[in-house]
């Protein structure tokens, strides 16, 4: 566990939450695993709140979530679902688990095993996606396999893969930003090498001097036509949060 | 005199055989419809406990205590060790068990264009079917191959079509491995199974371990061990069988959970029990029907005959005496109907156990939550109740005739010969 000025990473928005690094070093002199570490240091928060919308399409169907999320350190985070048909529906992060308070049947579901690959309400992003929150540097090899522009930013495009256990994509493809050191697309991979989803950085914003994910899409690659496009707003880093928001009694209040 | 009130009673049923002829249909439809719905309800019941064990949780599942405690997420961890030894103590234990190993796993299946979450079973094909009915289920296509040329498997009827594949397609599927990586990988579809059971024939899909290893890791562990015992002839003795083996199991292994289909079926069961007072109500209702028909017919025909009651006290009968004929007849009729209702609603009973009610046909797709309706309705035989319905239509016959008959008789003769 690494100490609390390492943060937190954005619950939802885990894989893809990005900081701005400002590229004092040239680029070109970086290994994989340099570029993997800033990468890492760039997505370290030690608390955030923000508002978020989520666009879940499927074929000619779009579904508009909206939530409100806090999160503290890597291990805990809580979202608050505020669209009308939602409303109420929370769920707890606590390092390994996860909750979910349901306020029509006034019960709590641990998300746990099996269940864990389903999508959240809907959604492109699995409960398992969520509840990765370990440094990408921890847990691949990475390599260097080329350059490309992509959305016209020069990006190193590195190779990641994994033989740990419990590595739920066991390899990666990633697009990074050679001057801030974000992540603008993934591609997530089987163990098979097929490939499992895709996600893309839309827009980014600049806060405390780092460039933070404002825009994400999220694709599951094993449907036609689908994906979840998530807009974070009212980014506030490092607020003030109650403790007793990371708690299952949250979800009565 | 009880002799002659006999022949009398005869002799008017056959003089007034229309009347004699709708009292009796009315009691034959009425208590042959009770002795049938009766039927189907028990069948219901077996019908949905056959299918849990020909498919799914046979007799009784053997697995660890750890398995048990988490089976609910469908975890590839906490499996049996010596499984081959084990199913020989078993057999040992129970001669006539049979076992198979099976674990099922959570996926996602995918054409491309949808992807569905699906129910995964890894299975012996060499011995599956010494537990399970699945061979049996084949709608398109064929069993595992001996010797695969390629990645095949099983699937659900309504998940091939909400898929929209058939037989020798490829289907995508996604899971969770051993180690907790995700994997993804294509399998042809060698078979299409057309299963009772509403939810596996929705998301089922099997496969061999063999290739179950290949796609969920080589670690993978056998985490239930299914057991077959022979079927009783009545569910009651079903159920008491499978507890007592399942008890004789963990009794001789530590650790070890036997799941019997007694305990497999509990929610089922409980619901059924819920259901019981439903049940009750509807042959009831059936069971009134009949009876006020009977009653019905039987009143009419006896005040259309109240004129010939005071010929009969004329003749010098007492009340006594006309009491005991209109009984009688009421009794003959009713034997007669009674008599008819069983042989039709046996008819239906046997039709309806041997070739089973096509609802199916009628309701294509029907989704009866845990009642299996592929194979059409079975009914089940119940001799109590046919018993009952027998004398509940010879009672009910006998009192409806009765009844006017003793207030005809304590008219006055003219009262009686005057009476329209």
């Amino acid at each position: 566990m690494k100490i609390a000025q390492r943060a937190l990473i954005v619950f939802l928005a885990t894989i893809f939450s990005l900081g701005l690094g400002i590229a004092t070093i040239s680029a070109q002199t970086l290994s994989a695993e340099e570029i993997l570490t800033r990468v890492d240091a760039n997505q370290v928060y030690s608390a955030i709140y923000y508002e978020g919308r989520m666009e879940i399409v499927s074929g000619a169907r779009v579904k508009v979530k909206t939530m409100k999320a806090w999160a503290e350190g890597e291990d805990k985070a809580f979202i608050e679902f505020t669209n009308p048909e939602d409303r109420g529906t929370k769920m707890l992060r606590l390092k390994d688990e996860l909750w979910m308070y349901f306020p029509s049947e006034r019960d709590t579901v641990k998300i746990s095993g099996a269940m864990l690959r389903q999508g959240i309400m809907g959604s492109d992003f699995s409960y398992q996606d969520a509840m990765s929150s370990e440094e990408l540097s921890e847990l691949y090899t990475a390599s260097i396999s080329g350059s490309e522009i992509l959305e016209g930013r020069d990006c190193h495009i590195l190779e990641l893969r994994s033989g740990a256990s419990g590595v739920h994509y066991p390899r990666r493809k990633l697009w990074v930003d050679k001057e801030h050191f974000t992540i603008l697309r993934g591609e997530l991979y089987a163990k098979s090498g097929t490939l499992l989803k895709v996600l893309r950085v839309l827009g980014t914003l600049s806060l405390q001097g780092r460039r933070f994910p404002s825009v994400v899409e999220y694709a599951d690659q094993l449907k036609k036509n689908s994906k979840t496009l998530l807009t974070m707003d009212s980014i506030v880093i490092n607020p003030s949060i109650d403790p007793g928001r990371f708690s299952l009694q949250a979800f009565s209040r | 005199m009880t002799r002659t009130l006999i022949s009398i009673a005869f002799r008017n049923v056959v003089r007034h055989w229309r009347r004699s002829l709708i009292s009796a249909t009315v009691l034959t439809v009425g208590i042959g419809m009770f002795i049938f719905f009766d039927s189907v309800l028990a069948g219901m019941d077996r019908m949905t406990i056959d299918s849990m064990v020909q498919f799914n949780d046979a007799s009784l599942k053997v697995m660890t205590s750890e398995y048990y405690e988490n089976r609910r997420t469908m975890p590839l961890s906490h499996g049996l060790e010596r499984t081959a030894e084990l199913a020989a103590e078993i057999a040992a234990a129970l001669p006539e068990a049979t076992t198979t190993p099976r674990t099922p796993f959570m996926a996602f299946a995918s054409n491309r264009i949808d992807s569905l979450p699906a129910l995964g079973y890894a299975i012996d094909p060499s011995t599956d079917s010494l537990v399970f009915k699945l061979e049996n289920q084949i709608d398109t296509g064929s069993w595992f191959s001996a010797a695969p040329e390629e990645k095949e498997i099983l699937i659900g009827k309504l998940l091939a079509r909400d898929l929209g594949l058939k037989e020798n397609d490829w289907i995508l599927l996604s899971a969770r491995m051993t180690d907790d990586s995700l994997n993804a990988d294509e399998y042809k579809i060698a078979g299409i199974l057309d299963i009772p059971d509403m939810s596996l024939n929705e998301s089922g899909i099997f496969m061999s371990y063999a290739e179950a290893k290949q796609f969920l890791g080589d670690d993978l562990p056998v985490t239930t061990l299914a057991v077959a015992l022979p079927r009783p002839a009545n569910l009651s003795k079903e159920l008491g069988d499978s507890l007592a083996s399942a008890a004789i199991i963990e009794k001789n292994h530590e650790g070890i959970r036997a799941v019997s289909i007694a305990e497999a079926a509990n929610d089922y069961l409980a619901m059924r029990d819920m259901k019981a007072k439903y049940s009750s109500l509807i042959i009831f209702i059936v069971l009134l029907i009949a009876g006020v028909g009977i009653v019905n017919t039987i009143l009419m025909s006896v005040y259309s005959r109240i004129k010939e009651i005071g010929v009969l006290r004329a003749y010098g009968m007492t009340s006594a005496h006309i009491r005991r004929l209109f009984s009688i007849e009421g009794l003959l009729i009713g034997l007669i109907g009674s008599s008819a209702a069983l042989a039709l609603g046996s008819l239906l009973v046997w039709w309806s156990v041997r070739s089973g009610i096509p609802i199916g046909d009628y309701f294509g797709g029907l989704d009866m939550g845990v009642i299996p309706m592929g194979d059409g309705l079975r009914g089940e035989w119940h001799p109590g109740t046919m018993v009952f319905g027998f004398l509940f239509g010879v009672a009910a016959s006998w009192i409806s005739a009765r009844i006017p008959a003793a207030k005809a008789g304590k008219l006055e003769v003219t009262e009686a010969l005057r009476f329209v």
